[in-house]
């Protein structure tokens, strides 16, 4: 397992918070890094300053990730 | 034993904990919290948590604290010199931007880089609380 660590990639895609725009990283295993917002984000400059607030690991994502897809670059 | 959440965001499993197991899965793993989260549960805390990291449950049977399905950690919490007995928090902390966290992999899990899958899409927030806690 050390060695898939030491050389695969964490595949994830750029999502955007429903009330605030924010950007969300969320990772094909299902983990989910959310980003704090006090206002509407709209430019990559907003993005860079986001901070990260939570992350979340939930079962149905880890499920569902791991059932569609079957990729060994996969973590 | 500290588990290294690092490799919970890296596999998105976490282990050595199960998704489905019982709070008292978490509390094995963990003896010398048996009387905090007892005190949770007394003050009827929906969730078990312990630092900065939250435990949620499905309900099965009256047993409102089944089957772990999601954790949840406070990085907006962890402060740069917080150090916990139960967790190594390794890179996570309060203040990161998005750009510190594309990087962190690379630095500090070995070599993992973040590659982009699809193009950009809206999400909705995760929900954490059962439902007879938010209807």
């Amino acid at each position: 397992m050390q060695a898939a660590l030491d050389t695969a990639a964490i595949v994830y895609q750029l999502e955007r918070g429903p009330a605030f725009n924010t950007p969300n990283l969320r990772t094909a295993t299902g983990v989910l890094f959310a980003f704090y917002a006090d206002q509407v984000y709209a430019t990559p400059a907003d993005d860079a300053a986001a901070e990260l607030s939570k992350v979340y690991l939930t079962q149905a994502a880890s499920t569902a990730s791991l059932t569609k897809t079957n990729s060994p670059n996969l973590l | 034993m500290r588990i290294q959440l690092a490799d919970w965001l890296a596999r998105g499993r976490p282990a050595p904990l199960r998704w489905g197991d019982p709070l008292a899965a978490v509390v094995a793993h963990w003896p010398e919290a048996e009387a905090e989260v007892d005190e949770q549960l007394r003050r009827g805390y929906p969730f078990a948590h312990l630092d900065e990291v939250e435990f949620y449950f499905e309900g099965v049977e009256g047993n409102e604290f089944a089957q772990l399905s999601e954790i949840v950690i406070k990085a907006w919490a962890i402060a740069p010199h917080d150090a916990s007995a139960y967790f190594d928090y390794g890179w996570l902390r309060k203040g990161l931007t998005l750009a510190q966290v594309q990087a962190a992999p690379c630095q500090h899990l070995r070599g993992p880089s973040w590659q982009a899958s699809s193009p950009s899409r809206r999400c909705k927030r995760p929900s954490t609380l059962p439902p007879s806690y938010t209807s």
